[in-house]
């Protein structure tokens, strides 16, 4: 009874049609009825993120159990709701620090961005770096945008429905962005290897100069995916010799791809290449103009803007 | 009563997926992402036989290539968890055995399906495979997924005895 012919049949068909569907998404279908289930998952995944947060931040917040006495039952009580306010007050103060850093990065570069939150993660063991956030069409989301937070570029809208997107992590296997390096402006290809602490920087120029601790931007072409300027990551390591054929360079990300919140999709690209003034401060002092004031600064602290270098569409 | 089944199957393949999805990387655990959903297909696959293992592996698998945020090659998943859910069915349609092998088995099942993706992945030229982090990510998918079955299996197991409680759990023919 176990394992009859009509077992394996059955078993033979469901197999043939995952490999059925296997092949048709390799010669590029299916798209449709992945955009069908995001239209009806997104707002599942949203309602599942709005109730499982508090949740998480309550629990977070529990001390240990009351005992006998009342009086240390009361005092118990009181002691957990002022330290579950803490918490919530922290994640508050959190969530502003993360939106104040988006609106500085986003001043700075004089990017329009629209902030949203992260509700779902792929699994990791499925090898996909992809998020989901909660911004759609009805947003003014589209394919390939950008996605930043305050540290600098998170990844690129990959598919959207009217309340959720999709988006491929600058750390994904398949990604890959144009880079500058910071002081010499040289030029590469920065790609995902899928590990989230580090990133491969490809030198187009063999004999260019790099150096460990060099930090790099995006850098956009016109009808290019990415938008010019955006942080990246700092150089980490450089493997071979000048001259050699390939050059790769490690570089670790500006973004922590494993604690994302709140980000922002540039839904317009800035008129003018703001180059690396949107890099955060060196470590050291008086490297970068640190600006002061309002989160968005006048664009005179941008030193490369009003330069003729090449917009993104 | 084949409906209150299929029902309840629908109901904790959700559940799970979305839990998947939403809850457990908010923890921000190393390696891994606890991997409720191919958990809930083995204990379903466990109480309810090779075929109902592989059909809920299927739909689970599906669920999984199309619900945001999935992306890549569509139907990976599908064919990894058919064969989880089948080898499920197998492996609890042969008698009675005591709950600590189910969960040990839930648990290198799991294991399995991380390294049937890889393994498939590779095959269709997936440049995501990562194959340098394959150990770790298999060493916490294992560890995870046998803490996640001590009380997974348990409890799917209660649910299904109770929307199914006659005597022949394993028949294929009935329905």
């Amino acid at each position: 009874m176990r394992d009859t012919r009509r077992t394996r049949t059955i078993l033979g068909l469901l197999l043939l049609t995952s490999l059925t569907l296997v092949v048709l998404s390799l010669r590029g279908g299916g798209g449709g009825a992945r955009d069908s289930a995001s239209g009806f998952f997104g707002p599942v995944e949203n309602a599942a993120s709005a109730v499982v947060r508090p949740v998480r931040d309550f629990l977070g917040s529990v001390s240990s159990l009351g005992t006998k006495d009342q009086q240390i039952a009361d005092l118990q009580k009181q002691n957990d709701a002022l330290t579950s306010q803490l918490a919530l007050a922290e994640y508050d103060h959190n969530r502003a620090q993360q939106l104040n850093e988006l609106l500085r990065l986003a001043g700075w570069g004089q990017y329009k961005t629209v902030p949203a939150q992260v509700i779902a993660v792929g699994p990791a063991q499925g090898f996909a770096w992809t998020v989901t956030i909660d911004v759609g069409t009805r947003d003014g989301v589209k394919i390939d945008q950008n996605v930043i937070n305050g540290k600098g570029l998170v990844g690129r809208v990959v598919a959207v429905s009217s309340t959720t997107s999709t988006v491929a992590l600058l750390v994904d296997a398949t990604a890959t962005v144009g880079a500058r390096v910071e002081s010499s402006m040289e030029k590469g290809f920065l790609n995902g290897t899928g590990d989230p602490k580090s990133l491969e920087l490809q030198l187009l120029d063999p004999f260019a100069p790099v150096n460990v601790g060099d930090r790099l931007v995006s850098f956009g072409v016109k009808g290019g995916a990415y938008v010019p300027g955006i942080p990246l990551g700092t150089i980490t390591s450089v493997e071979g010799t000048a001259g050699q054929l390939t050059r790769i360079a490690k570089v670790a990300p500006f973004v922590e791809v494993t604690s994302l919140d709140l980000v922002g999709v540039i839904v317009q690209p800035p008129r003018t290449d703001p180059r690396d003034a949107v890099l955060p401060p060196r470590p050291t002092a008086s490297a970068t103009p640190a600006p002061s004031g309002s989160p968005s600064t006048t664009p005179g602290a941008i030193p490369g803007a009003g330069s003729p270098s090449p917009k993104a569409s | 009563m084949a409906w209150l089944r299929v029902a309840l199957a629908v109901a904790l393949v959700v559940t799970a997926l979305l839990l998947e999805l939403t809850a457990f990387p908010l923890f921000h655990l190393p390696g891994a992402v606890p991997d409720v959903l191919t958990v809930t297909v083995i204990a379903l696959g466990l109480v309810g036989g090779p075929v109902r293992g592989a059909a809920t592996g299927f739909l689970a698998g599906l669920a999984l290539d199309l619900v945001p945020p999935a992306d890549g090659v569509l139907g990976l998943s599908a064919v990894v968890l058919v064969v989880v859910g089948y080898l499920a069915g197998l492996f609890g349609a042969d008698g009675d055995r005591s709950p600590f092998t189910l969960v040990g088995f839930t648990g290198l099942l799991a294991g399995g399906a991380t390294l049937g993706t890889a393994l498939v992945g590779g095959l269709v030229a997936d440049p995501r495979v990562p194959w340098d982090r394959i150990p770790g990510l298999l060493l916490t998918q294992v560890a995870y997924a046998l803490v996640l079955a001590a009380f997974v299996v348990p409890l799917v197991g209660a649910l299904w005895r109770r929307v199914d409680p006659p005597a022949p759990r394993y028949d294929v023919g009935r329905k």
